[in-house]
């Protein structure tokens, strides 16, 4: 006797639609997230639980990993749990996963994207692979994670629409912010295409759950209102009523058991007291977000797998990616500005929902001709103050500054302009030197080796990024911003992580076949972001869910019916 | 501990904190108590806070958001680092036996405010640990002045209307600081 039909381990945007789309099929479902379950009621806007301690986050020193980076050519190597590391891959450790203090732009990939290696041919050092399926494949899934998750936004024509089973969102835009009106302008002078883009946020109540209070604290922060589509708010409560789903918090996986025939026989997890505990299930979802995956894979070794489950080709962990891209930034200083115009621009939580994609394809001889290109968004800078004042204290020379300096230096920052960002989103290329292993020395508090992740960059992706910044900095000068400077991102997009088990058509290459089930395993399943050969230019996580959806169909239609 | 990753990260010298550390201890070794037999200790912090943060017109000072209160808390908390602690009060006995006796004479209470502020440049300039000492009091400082009320500094709101910052809400209720969270 199974305790379930399905087991989800993770609860983030990878593993809840599988659990909402099981439970409400008539499936049981039981889901193991390693976090505790917070809820609306735990949510508020405070700078120091979102941004400065770790209340949703685990903990280095109880749960480490090793970041390997370039040094001196050759890798060095540092354990999270290291001072000196600056490295923070866990991004949401509760129920709904990281999805919970997401931004949530939510951009489709392109046909394109699916065939990258097709359509832009091989590049040197890269392990560039086409999917195993086509956007016509996915596309009805996006309109799923509309419908379910709620995605508002509008529909415009350009160069790079994706074609649409829909003629539009299924909920209107956000309220924007006058710079929304101030960006278009700018862009139709410089003959752009602005986008409004589209966010998984509710701008008013529907499906049982609030509207966005237009607080403004929305990007890492917990939602008060349940307007924000994380994947609590918008699946998981609502396949808990069914019935048939079980959410049980704190409970860690440490292992997947397998028999003799390589089929997964059971979950082995510790509670929150330290015992350990098992759920035997027909189906086994892994989705813990694309390094602590590979992590659990490589841990579950068993009789048909030595080397970890779906790891006998050694793929596992192989061809991590982030995303890769820049940010850049300027001021609009509030001096002669208008009395009433200054007002609006101070006004918090309005959305900028704006975006551009003219370069998505780009023709550049230093890029090698013909290339991808990539996405930037438009994003007002965080309504919170602390971290920017932290880096106040610190002058250009390096030395301290306090007193009346650093008064005035405060006031300055936050009392006489407005500051308008941008990100750059292009591919981050996926390469021999970027994996997750387990590290031979470092373990968790229950003892368990932990992930070791080498962090290799291909040198086209800061080209990439580069001229995507070169094109944005003049949007923000055209409108009279200030000091508008950029600069590639220095480090991984730690909460845009994909890779590491892609899917594929060839069990040598790949370790997911199309259906994201691992080639042979025959009773599991990847569903978070792991299973992306190429990650697109654009966040993920609109992506991870849809694919998510088409994966729950493939597992509903596995079980015998209930 | 993130805060400590942060400011150690911030710093120009990663390996300093830990070098202070043992640089202030030989100096200056840590009371066994560090309630009411370290309150002198808390006394020359509080005028090493205001001195960093001074009252101004129209702007607050340390005093007027309970910064020493804000800092005791905080190193106090649940999750807090110990070493940190350790690491301020040992700076501040570090500060009077050494820094002010051998430069200034007195204490630094004693000092006037220009005689302050060469001794803690000077500090600063003279000494890894001190600078890591004069970081971490402005970290918690920054903190003091711009978190919510709920967690003791930010008097009033005091940092808040000086900087025109707008809080967002739901605003966090005692009961759901960050640290009543962490038991859940």
């Amino acid at each position: 006797m199974k305790d379930c039909d399905v087991c989800v381990i993770g609860s983030g945007a990878g593993g809840a639609p599988v659990a909402f789309e099981a439970a409400r099929a008539g499936f049981s479902v039981v889901v193991l997230e390693k976090g505790p379950w917070f809820t609306e009621k735990d949510f508020y806007k405070d700078e120091l639980a979102c941004c400065h301690r770790r209340p949703f986050r685990s903990s280095h020193l109880d749960e480490p990993q090793v970041i390997e980076e370039p040094a001196d050519g050759g890798w060095s190597a540092l354990p999270t749990s290291d001072p000196k590391s600056g490295h923070d891959y866990w991004n949401g450790n509760c129920v709904g996963g990281s999805s919970n203090f997401m931004s949530g732009q939510f951009f489709r990939l392109k046909p394109d994207d699916f065939h990258l290696l097709d359509t832009f041919g091989p590049i040197a050092g890269a392990n560039i692979a086409d999917w195993p399926i086509s956007y016509d494949d996915l596309e009805p899934y996006y309109a799923r994670v509309e419908r379910e998750v709620g995605v508002s936004g509008r529909v415009v024509s350009h160069r790079f629409a994706e074609p649409r089973s829909t003629a539009d969102f299924p909920f209107p835009p956000t309220r924007e912010h006058v710079l929304a009106g101030w960006i278009d302008r700018a862009c139709g002078e410089l003959g752009l295409t602005p986008l409004p883009v589209a966010r998984a946020i509710l701008p008013a109540p529907a499906r049982g759950r609030g509207g966005c209070q237009y607080s403004g604290f929305c990007g890492s922060y917990g939602c008060a209102s349940g307007a924000k589509g994380g994947a609590r708010a918008a699946l998981l409560d609502r396949a808990v009523a069914t019935g048939r789903c079980e959410i049980r918090p704190h409970a860690h996986v440490f292992k997947l058991t397998s028999d003799h025939r390589g089929r997964v026989t059971g979950a082995l997890y510790y509670d929150r007291e330290g015992i350990q505990r098992r759920v035997d299930a027909h189906v086994y979802v892994v989705a813990c977000q694309a390094i602590e995956s590979a992590r659990l894979l490589l841990l579950s070794t068993g009789p048909k797998h030595p080397r970890g489950l779906g790891n006998n080709r050694g793929q596992v962990g192989r061809n991590l990616i982030f995303s890769a891209g820049a940010t850049g930034a300027g001021h609009l200083p509030y001096d002669g500005m208008d009395a009433g115009v200054v007002e609006e621009m101070k006004q918090i939580g309005p959305f900028v929902n704006r975006g551009l994609q003219d370069w998505y394809h780009i023709e550049d001889p230093a890029l090698g001709g013909r290339a991808k290109g990539g996405t930037i968004d438009f994003v007002l800078n965080s309504p919170g103050y602390l971290a920017r004042a932290l880096s106040e204290r610190f002058a250009e020379d390096g030395t301290l500054v306090w007193g009346a300096t650093l008064k005035r230096r405060l006031e300055q920052v936050f009392k006489t302009s407005r500051i308008l960002r941008f990100e750059i989103f292009c591919d981050w290329l996926p390469q021999d030197d970027c994996f997750v292993t387990l590290d031979p020395v470092v373990k968790d508090k229950w003892g368990l080796p932990v992930a070791r992740v080498r962090i290799g960059r291909h040198p086209h992706d800061d080209r990439v990024s580069q001229y995507l910044s070169d094109r944005a900095r003049p949007v923000l000068e055209r409108m009279k911003f200030r000091d508008v400077v950029s600069a590639p991102n220095g480090a991984p997009t730690p909460n845009l992580q994909a890779g590491g088990c892609r899917f594929g058509a060839d069990p040598a290459t790949s370790v997911l076949d199309s259906h994201c089930r691992v080639h042979d395993v025959e009773n599991l399943y990847v569903s978070d972001g792991s299973f992306m050969p190429t990650g697109g230019s654009v966040p993920f996580t609109f992506t991870i869910y849809a694919n998510s959806f088409r994966v729950a169909d493939h597992v509903v239609s596995m079980l015998p019916r209930p | 501990m993130l805060r400590r990753r942060a400011f150690l990260k911030s710093l120009t010298a990663g390996a300093g904190l830990v070098l202070g550390v043992t640089e202030i201890a030989d100096a200056a070794p840590v009371p066994a108590a560090t309630d009411a037999g370290s309150d002198p200790l808390w006394e020359i912090i509080a005028s090493v806070q205001a001195h960093l943060l001074p009252v101004e017109a129209g702007a607050p000072g340390a005093a007027q958001i309970n910064a020493i209160g804000y800092l005791r808390a905080a190193l106090d908390a649940p999750d807090a680092d110990p070493q940190e602690k350790k690491f301020l009060l040992a700076g501040a006995g570090w500060l009077q036996k050494t820094w002010v006796r051998d430069h200034a004479g007195g204490s630094f209470d004693t000092l006037t405010v220009s005689g302050r502020e060469a001794l803690l440049r000077r500090m600063e300039r003279g000494s890894e640990a001190g600078r890591n000492w004069l970081a971490l009091l402005l970290y918690y400082l920054l903190e003091a002045l711009l978190t919510d009320p709920v967690y003791g500094g930010n008097t009033r709101e005091a940092g808040w209307k000086w900087l025109d910052y707008i809080p967002g809400f739901p605003r966090p209720p005692a009961d759901k600081r960050y640290f009543e969270l962490l038991k859940r």
